[in-house]
């Protein structure tokens, strides 16, 4: 489970006003993304009031959300700026955009949702969702999923290595531009910032660029990024 | 069972590929029936591996236990149970086995070494050995008419070992398998073999001498001739040792000792039933002695021959092995004539005999080597005569003494 998960946090976050203007402040970015989602168009700050409506609904996540459900926050998040989105485009009788969220369209939009009520079925179709859009990403390195499990490391060590590694090349923002561009992983590079044998980085290519990929889209994989965060590393931002 | 999460990533026939809690990807057996971003529960990779490592442990320490039963069956085998020295000047010491084949050299001079790279001796028999070696000598000239001294030593590896040591490991086997060979070679090689305990050989070994060596030094000792333990190494020396005439009395005593002392101990077995007569097949070789023994061959040595106990005092039985069967003879046609001269005589010999056993008792180690010379081919079948056969010999000696009128006693005395 990422850090900032932690129960002590995330008391603090509910009580303290300043904590939680300070979290707000650093998941600005994760709430123009899925209000961006939802729109299907760019959002910014001060001009739409979809980012205001996302902002409302993350800050009703805040006091909702139980740690002990083991519900990823940011999922929980996601999906009360979705629909608090969903019943304000309804208000606003834009259509267009309802039409963009079938789903949702036939069922009266409950904007509010208990963290109780976040469902393992609901979770389970935001996973799937996850787990189609992580598929295209893989696909786009030529990496399919039954390359990843010939290349996974069995021993605890030797994953850790490589978690390590993918951690470094996921945070470390001028590697990770490189791997945009190239499309492959900068392994001298990788080595050095590491001090992981090239060799080594080498048998773990795949995966470390598989699991890279999960950590550094922290706001598509709010699931799936959490089987590869280990508790030291905790998640960035 | 330790069970992590991990989720449905793809559906594959009967297989999942998901990604667990641990950070893996891996494939599974399908499971009910999950769908794509499910979660279901999967063993750790530590408990697969604890479940392989239990059946790894198992498979391993059976094959442990298999490989030292057969290691350990291989291992009894070819134990070593009996040690062998021959020395010419080739000095060598090998391991023979309770089949009597070598299983190894323990200690070799330069001209062994150099001997042995012509020939190769591991496994065989010690008949073979011997028989090879001796070959050996005499074509490389370390075996002549100047230099005619085999001097062999053998003793158990230890005293546990001594039932185990092989049957033809004996003073009369070994000078018959080197005469053999000195036969058809043409020379008549002089053999001196010696007996030892484990105790001795343990004694030998820290003085880095061969069995022989360390048996000849202590005999020379005995006998006063001061020489020191390593020159035993050097040929001339032995031979200087075993030509003294000092050591050859006290080699003529204790051969005498041996000669007077076994049959008695022998002697001492049957009196009980009281029967002297039979010969003492345990008597050759085991149990050993304590002390050494030194195995004579009659004919080559005359001197030797003279000391030998009675006989050596006797003027007609200088040469026995010639005259032996032809005075068995005559003791038979005049002995009814001397029927009743010869019952005083076995009385009186029957009782020499019992104060000897009175004094072997008193003795209880015997110790002593005999010189053996190597023999006439004509004298090899009365010389291979085990030397504790004491009841044909005091047979011999009656015979002998019939004719010469000396009594038993006189020569117990000396």
């Amino acid at each position: 489970m990422p850090e900032w998960e932690d129960k002590i946090l995330w008391q603090r976050l509910k009580e303290d006003s300043e904590a939680r203007e300070t979290f707000l402040a650093v998941y600005q970015t994760f709430i123009r993304h899925v209000a961006s989602q939802v729109c299907f168009h760019s959002l910014e700050w001060g001009q739409d009031d979809e980012l205001s409506e996302a902002m409302i609904a993350f800050n009703e996540a805040i006091d909702l959300f139980i740690i002990d459900k083991g519900v990823p926050f940011l999922a929980y998040a996601r999906l009360l700026m979705k629909r608090r989105l969903i019943d304000y485009y309804r208000k606003q009788s834009l259509r267009q955009a309802i039409s963009l969220d079938q789903e949702d369209i036939g069922r009266g939009i409950d904007i509010y949702l208990g963290i109780d009520e976040f469902r393992e079925q609901e979770q389970d179709r935001e996973r799937a969702e996850e787990i189609q859009q992580f598929s295209r990403a893989l696909a786009s390195f030529k990496l399919t999923y039954q390359n990843l499990v010939e290349v996974s490391p069995k021993h605890r060590d030797s994953r850790e290595t490589l978690l390590r590694a993918a951690r470094e090349l996921a945070f470390d923002s001028e590697l990770w531009s490189q791997v945009e561009g190239s499309g492959k992983v900068p392994m001298q590079a990788l080595a050095l910032k590491t001090q992981i044998h090239p060799k080594v980085l080498e048998r773990g290519r795949k995966y470390i660029l598989a699991v890279a990929l999960l950590m550094t889209n922290q706001h598509d994989y709010v699931y799936l990024r959490e089987y590869v965060l280990t508790r030291e590393g905790g998640a960035k931002g | 069972m330790s069970k992590i999460l991990a989720v449905v990533l793809e559906k594959s026939g009967s297989r999942y590929t998901v990604l667990g809690r641990d950070g893996t990807f891996r494939q599974v057996h399908r499971q009910l029936n999950a769908e794509v971003g499910e979660e279901i529960q999967i063993q750790s990779w530590s408990e697969v591996f604890s479940g392989v490592r239990i059946w790894a442990g198992a498979v391993a320490l059976f094959l442990v236990v298999l490989t030292s039963l057969i290691g350990w069956n291989l291992y009894q085998a070819p134990t070593a149970v009996a040690l062998l020295s021959v020395d010419i000047n080739p000095s060598l010491q090998f391991a023979l086995d309770n089949q009597g084949n070598l299983l190894k050299f323990q200690t070799q001079n330069e001209d062994a070494k150099r001997m042995l790279s012509q020939i190769d001796l591991k496994g065989k028999p010690i008949q073979d050995v011997i028989k090879q070696i001796v070959t050996q000598a005499y074509d490389q000239k370390f075996l002549s008419a100047e230099q005619h001294w085999v001097v062999v030593g053998y003793s158990p590896m230890t005293d546990k070992t001594i039932a185990q040591m092989p049957k033809e490991l004996n003073e009369s086997q070994i000078i018959s398998w080197v005469t053999e060979i000195g036969e058809k070679k043409g020379l008549t090689p002089q053999v001196a073999v010696f007996s030892l305990t484990s105790e001795e050989r343990n004694l030998a070994q820290k003085r880095e001498l061969t069995l022989g060596e360390y048996a000849l030094w202590q005999t020379a000792d005995k006998a006063g001739v001061v020489t020191q333990p390593e020159k035993l190494k050097d040929t001339s020396e032995r031979v200087r040792l075993l030509e003294d005439p000092q050591v050859q009395v006290q080699i003529k005593a204790e051969k005498k000792k041996i000669e007077d002392g076994l049959p008695r101990k022998s002697g001492n077995v049957k009196q009980d039933s009281g029967s002297t007569n039979k010969p003492s097949e345990n008597g050759m070789r085991k149990p050993l002695p304590v002390g050494k023994q030194f195995s004579p061959i009659k004919g080559q040595f005359p001197e030797m021959d003279k000391s030998r106990g009675q006989e050596g005092d006797q003027p007609k039985n200088q040469d026995i092995n010639n005259s032996n069967d032809e005075d068995k003879q005559k003791q038979k046609q005049t002995a009814k004539d001397q029927e009743k001269q010869q019952n005083k005589e076995r009385d009186k010999a029957k009782n020499s005999v019992n104060k000897e056993i009175e004094r072997v008792k008193e003795k209880e180690n015997v110790y002593g080597p005999v010189l053996a010379p190597i023999p006439a081919p004509g004298n090899l079948r009365y010389d291979t005569f085990p030397i504790y056969k004491i009841p044909e010999r005091q047979e011999d000696e009656r015979e002998m003494n019939d004719e010469s009128g000396i009594e038993d006693h006189n020569d117990v005395d000396h």
